[in-house]
């Protein structure tokens, strides 16, 4: 029965139409592979690296990520004079994950004014109930030296002037990002050369 | 089943819509890599703007960032922002800032943004340190320096659109009222307004 149906069509109209069928569809999947290269550049491209650290500084940062940035309306860079960095993954590469422990440990940091902050994949700050969601070298308790130590974890720690609370796991996504702001860095700073705070996950 | 010769016209070799697919994905890729920035550019602005209520040189003053009330992307929770769109025309756009000598105010940086992030102009409490008001006078491309206020910087911005960003560090958060008090008193007009 297929054939008998089948052969009302002439064959040649089934082979234009194969045809069209199969450019179509090679365009499509051309269209959307364009698309997820460009998206995959888009992320990855351009900024310095620094440890786990990655950066756009306005200055050696290409366009492209500039505006991947702009898309996002993250508008906090400064050329040469203010530091952003950010980090998805501790200083093993592993993607930080709000139900643990980690130690942030850094030399002093050569900046007037620095801030570490906790934001969810969608760049929004960690609600919790302590109000914790960052540290700052105006409240940041040193050692004689600048350097310091901040722990990260869901819930309160005893040493609470140096913690930021990773918050309660909200909707399954436990992934998060560190975002450290140096503002007025001391001048001829190499930054991918200066010494960035560590983040070491601890025993569960 | 054989095809005849006419069928054999129309059937196209596979490798054809290999290179159709590649063409494809190069040519989008190429229009999203030429017309990305101009996207991105007014997707920026179109955010700055919404917060600022579509109003262009006017500053807004972001409340204090607490989660659920951003005012951007990545907000700092240490940091009061405030901010302007700025179009410039031929007058210059002055900005009078009151950056008091004052133990509340932590730090302070000025900051002036192309839409595609390139950072125009940028200067903090390092520069110069102790003086209590400020006055910056932006002018676009073009203007002659006579018009700006001769008691004011002058900022030449290579663009005629671009945004403003102050940020205010208090010096604990008990002295936010005292900082967020200050920096209401900064004032941002076009020169012809004040003649």
């Amino acid at each position: 029965m297929n054939d008998r149906g089948s052969s009302r069509v002439p064959l040649h109209a089934r082979a234009v139409l194969e045809a069209m069928v199969l450019t179509v569809v090679s365009l499509a999947a051309g269209v959307a592979a364009g698309i997820g290269l460009f998206f995959y550049v888009l992320d990855g491209s351009g900024g310095v690296s620094n440890g786990a650290w990655s950066s756009y500084d306005g200055e050696s940062s290409s366009q492209m990520a500039l505006d991947a940035l702009a898309h996002h309306a993250i508008y906090e860079i400064g050329q040469g004079r203010a530091w952003q960095w950010t980090t998805s993954t501790d200083s093993e590469g592993e993607p930080l994950d709000r139900q643990r422990h980690y130690r942030i440990v850094s030399k002093a940091l050569p900046a007037r004014f620095w801030s570490i902050t906790l934001y969810d994949m969608e760049d929004r700050l960690l609600p919790n109930e302590w109000k914790r969601y960052s540290v700052t070298s105006r409240d940041v308790v040193t050692e004689p030296d600048g350097s310091f130590v901040v722990d990260v974890s869901p819930t309160i720690l005893t040493r609470a002037s140096n913690w930021i609370a990773s918050g309660a796991t909200p909707r399954g996504d436990v992934s998060f990002l560190a975002y450290l702001r140096m503002y007025s860095v001391a001048p001829g700073r190499d930054p991918a050369a200066t010494d960035l705070p560590t983040i070491v996950r601890l025993p569960d | 089943m054989r095809h005849s010769s006419n069928d054999a016209i129309f059937r196209i070799p596979w490798p054809a819509y290999v290179v159709a697919a590649l063409v494809a994905a190069g040519v989008t890729f190429s229009v999203l890599y030429l017309f990305y920035p101009v996207l991105s550019d007014t997707m920026a602005t179109r955010a700055i703007l919404h917060a600022n209520d579509g109003r262009w040189n006017a500053l807004y003053h972001a409340a204090p960032v607490v989660p659920g009330a951003e005012p951007l992307p990545r907000s700092s929770p240490d940091i009061l922002y405030t901010f302007a769109p700025i179009a410039l025309s031929e007058d210059p756009l002055l900005l009078e800032v009151e950056l008091r000598d004052d133990p509340a105010l932590h730090y302070w940086i000025l900051s002036v943004f192309a839409p595609d992030l390139s950072t125009l102009f940028v200067t903090d409490d390092v520069d110069a340190p102790g003086k209590t008001r400020r006055k910056y006078a932006f002018v676009a491309p073009g203007v002659s320096r006579e018009r700006a206020d001769p008691e004011a910087t002058l900022v030449e911005l290579p663009v005629n659109k671009a945004l403003l960003i102050m940020q205010y560090v208090p010096a604990s958060a008990a002295d936010r009222g005292t900082v967020d008090e200050m920096r209401r008193r900064s004032r941002l007009y076009e020169l012809w307004m004040k003649l």
